[in-house]
């Protein structure tokens, strides 16, 4: 009787995957090990690069008479062009005005756009994201037709960069395409477009498309561009919603709607909701009342102090705590003479609440 | 059968047993890879100027507590410090014998409140509710002993927010972990769980509950566990991700979407792998049901523990995670080649079944043959060291890729020392440390065979800062 894995030929077949072991293994050291030499000496490199370098964004941004024009060109070696971007990227952030000016200057001083449009077209994944960020902050117009053509690219992060960089580069002409693009995509996280497109509208130039685009949205777009609706001026963006909210016939726009009204005139249609079938809405028309609301609003936030669901509950006990002129000599009255006990315990609840607030 | 093909069965069944269970890895690992390089691509884009708005969703923060004096107020401080925009920290206090309550209490001024408690799932009774004076997004839940899942439940009952959190007493959050978690929600509507990675804080500088520097411990058995979790985490979990077939979110820090786990019947009491039980029977629920969904994880440091010291800790805490394993795969056994298991019943059910959970009798079981086999003279010394080798070989290169994917990503241990101690250690806990592992699995799977009462695993512990 003999073991199958005794056998010369088996234990040689052992012996051979052992060696492949060990070689990975050994591979993935020296991989290790190349990882962190070559983060070594990144690290030295960017220390060195921008102990030069942030002294003259500094006085670039600061001094008005200062172009750097006598900047030594060649102080700034071509491998170093891709930092220079990130740092550049990273120091205008917190700069507006003839500062912005000044640096867009310096990073084309040194021919930094044509380096940034190449990338755009032929770097890589990371390469081109940041050279999208750089050319829209740059306000590159040059690289529009390559961003408009980026803006409907299947990769998500290129197209909402692109985005990002068209209404950099020229808000007027970039947000009617934008929001189209908005609408049609499905693949556009709602989180990371809001965050990446707040931070470059502004109320001049968003009111009217947004507007236009809102009126001629259906219900699934309309949820899509509502988050951007406060950045329109007030006016527009409350005439807007009440449109919106009359012709509504998505319990989820509704709801978002409600959610952002902030004006005394939609009071009669916010009522229209307090009663509504479903919870969230009620819930978001209550705490819209909170806001909005007058006292002849409080028999109806006392119906719903007693509603099934707790949120509704909740935030008609808040809303009634916020109606004008209420007082707590008032409230207590009120929760002494409910009947219902679910209704009482959080009118007691928001009122300890509201109390430890102040 | 003859005896001689008895032992030939034996021989092919370990053989193709240790190709599988290498190959498995070896294929996660890849995957984990690929996984972990497109999700720092898209991380790339985060670090670009952000407003925080009003999509960030609120979360519910439930800190289960039983008799954790020591390190209770520490916890709860460091998660009030966390960067999000709208949260709540509800600890719920499960009957504690110690001081847990009073330290609560005088730590951050609470005071009773006649909250409108909404019993959606059954727990034990809930004495009292607490609110903090000094924090507004404080509550504090003091109910009868019921044990941690009972606790969680409590807290579910209490949450007010869409999303709520599970995390441990003993551990400590990355100021920005909701911020990292909550992306996978918002970008992605089906999501209804996201667990993230846990680190040891071991041999890390923390003061006042934030960890300030990381480092390595001087105690080798806190080391081996370094290397462990870096393998668990990052290619044990990622790896499963892009299969959505992840069936693991550790209970030291997962977010949960509050309806679907409602709707599933919130966290089982009578297990002890609570966490586990209930990402098993998510799938298993939400698969029957035929709801798209998605189970994540984000390979982020995010979330910091402690880890035992001494080995009888150990030893409990490795029976308790394997017992919670058996108990979850058991109790969702319908998942496993069910016509609508997809991945997680076709794939990671029986991976886990066949290799975590029954591992341990092949593991054992493979080690007691080839030196069964040995000494009765059917296989010689050889052929002997050259399997073990390469059954050693094969540990140390899974240890190191996992040490090259953290190389390659977050540099958590900057020093190059570091580095090079993590990769003796990865080699030296083949020798010894694994197989004992091992023994305290199997030791756990036989208590798991016999059902023994469940309860909250304790462990001999420091504050952590």
């Amino acid at each position: 009787m003999g073991f199958v894995f005794s056998s010369e030929t088996m234990v040689a077949h052992a012996y051979v995957g052992l060696a492949v072991v060990c070689l990975i293994t050994l591979f993935m050291i020296l991989w290790i090990v190349f990882l962190r030499i070559r983060l070594y000496l990144a690290q030295q490199r960017q220390a060195r690069f921008r102990e030069v370098w942030l002294p003259i964004f500094t006085e670039t941004a600061l001094n008005q008479n200062c172009h750097r024009k006598d900047a030594d060109i060649s102080v700034l070696k071509r491998r170093d062009f891709f930092l220079f971007m990130n740092c550049w990227l990273d120091f205008q952030e917190s700069l507006s005005g003839h500062a912005l000016i000044r640096m867009n200057g310096l990073a084309r001083q040194f021919k930094l756009h044509v380096y940034a449009r190449r990338l755009l077209q032929r770097g890589s994944m990371r390469q081109r994201l940041v050279a999208m960020v750089f050319l829209g902050d740059l306000r590159d117009r040059f690289s529009w037709p390559v961003l408009e053509e980026l803006l409907s690219n299947e990769n998500s992060l290129l197209s909402i960069l692109a985005a990002r960089a068209l209404i950099k580069i020229d808000q007027e002409r970039a947000l009617p395409i934008v929001f189209a693009e908005l609408v049609r995509r499905e693949d556009w996280p709602e989180a990371r477009v809001a965050v990446l497109l707040r931070s470059v509208l502004t109320a001049e130039l968003a009111t009217s498309s947004l507007f236009d685009a809102l009126q001629n949205s259906t219900d699934s777009g309309a949820i899509k561009l509502l988050p951007y609706v406060d950045h329109m001026y007030n006016e527009e963006k409350n005439r807007i919603l009440r449109i919106l909210l009359e012709r509504s016939n998505s319990d989820r726009l509704t709801s978002r709607i409600l959610k952002r009204i902030q004006c005394g005139h939609e009071l009669d249609l916010v009522r229209h909701y307090v009663g509504h079938s479903r919870w969230h809405i009620r819930m978001q028309a209550l705490a819209a009342l909170g806001r909005i609301g007058t006292r002849e609003d409080i028999s109806l936030l006392l119906e719903r102090l007693g509603d099934g669901e707790w949120w509704v509950r909740y935030r008609a006990a808040q809303a009634l705590i916020k109606m004008p002129g209420m007082t707590r000599r008032e409230l207590q009255i009120i929760h002494d003479n409910l009947e219902d006990s679910f209704a009482r315990t959080m009118l007691e609840q928001t009122l300890i609440e509201e109390g430890e607030r102040q | 059968m003859s005896q001689q093909q008895i032992i030939l069965c034996a021989e092919w069944f370990f053989f193709v047993y240790f190709f599988f269970l290498n190959s498995g890895y070896l294929l996660l690992n890849f995957t984990a890879s690929f996984r972990l390089g497109d999700y720092l691509e898209s991380r790339d884009i985060s670090t670009l100027p952000q407003v925080y708005t009003d999509l960030e969703v609120p979360i519910s923060i439930l800190v289960p507590a039983f008799n954790e004096a020591l390190t209770i107020e520490n916890s709860v401080r460091s998660l009030l410090q966390l960067r999000y925009s709208e949260f709540e920290v509800i600890v719920i206090n499960d009957g504690s014998s110690d001081e847990t309550m009073q330290v609560l209490a005088q730590a951050f001024r609470l005071k009773e409140i006649p909250e409108a408690y909404r019993v959606r799932l059954a727990t034990q009774p809930v004495r009292a509710i607490y609110r903090s004076l000094q924090h507004p997004n404080l509550r504090v839940l003091d109910k009868e002993n019921g044990g941690k899942a009972d606790s969680l439940n409590a807290g579910i009952n209490d949450a007010r927010y869409p999303l709520f959190c599970g995390v441990d007493a003993d551990s400590m959050l990355h100021p920005e972990s909701l911020r990292l978690l909550v992306r996978s929600f918002l970008e992605d509507p089906r999501t209804v769980a996201c667990g993230g990675t846990v680190r040891l804080a071991n041999g890390c500088e923390i003061k006042g509950g934030v960890l300030q520097r990381t480092g390595l411990p001087g105690n080798l058995l806190a080391l081996f566990q370094i290397v462990e979790y870096l393998r668990a985490f990052l290619f044990g979990r990622l790896g499963w991700v892009p299969l959505n077939a992840l069936l693991i979110i550790s209970g030291a820090f997962g977010l949960f979407h509050k309806e679907t786990v409602v709707r599933a019947g919130g966290y089982r009491s009578d297990v002890v792998g609570e966490d586990m039980e209930l990402v098993v029977r998510l799938h298993r629920t939400l698969r029957r049901e035929g709801r798209p969904y998605r189970i994540t994880f984000v390979p982020d440091p995010v979330c910091w523990t402690e880890a035992p010291v001494d080995l009888a800790t150990l030893k409990n805490q490795r029976v308790r995670w394997q017992r919670g394993l058996g108990e979850s795969l058991s109790l969702n056994w319908s998942l496993m080649f069910s016509r609508s298991g997809g991945l997680p019943g076709w794939f990671a059910f029986p991976f886990m079944m066949f290799f975590e959970w029954w591992g341990p009798i092949f593991e054992i079981g493979g080690y007691i043959f080839m030196f069964w086999a040995y000494a009765i003279g059917i296989l010689n010394f050889e052929a002997m060291i050259a399997f073990l080798l390469v059954a050693i070989g094969m540990g140390v290169l899974l240890s190191t890729s996992s040490l090259l994917l953290e190389e390659r990503s977050f540099h958590i241990y900057p020093k190059t020392g570091q580095t090079a101690l993590l990769l003796s250690v990865a080699i030296m806990e083949n020798f010894g440390y694994r197989q004992l592992m091992v023994l305290f699995r199997l030791y756990g799977l036989l208590q798991s065979l016999l059902r023994t009462k469940s309860r909250w695993g304790r462990m001999r512990r420091q504050a952590l800062g």
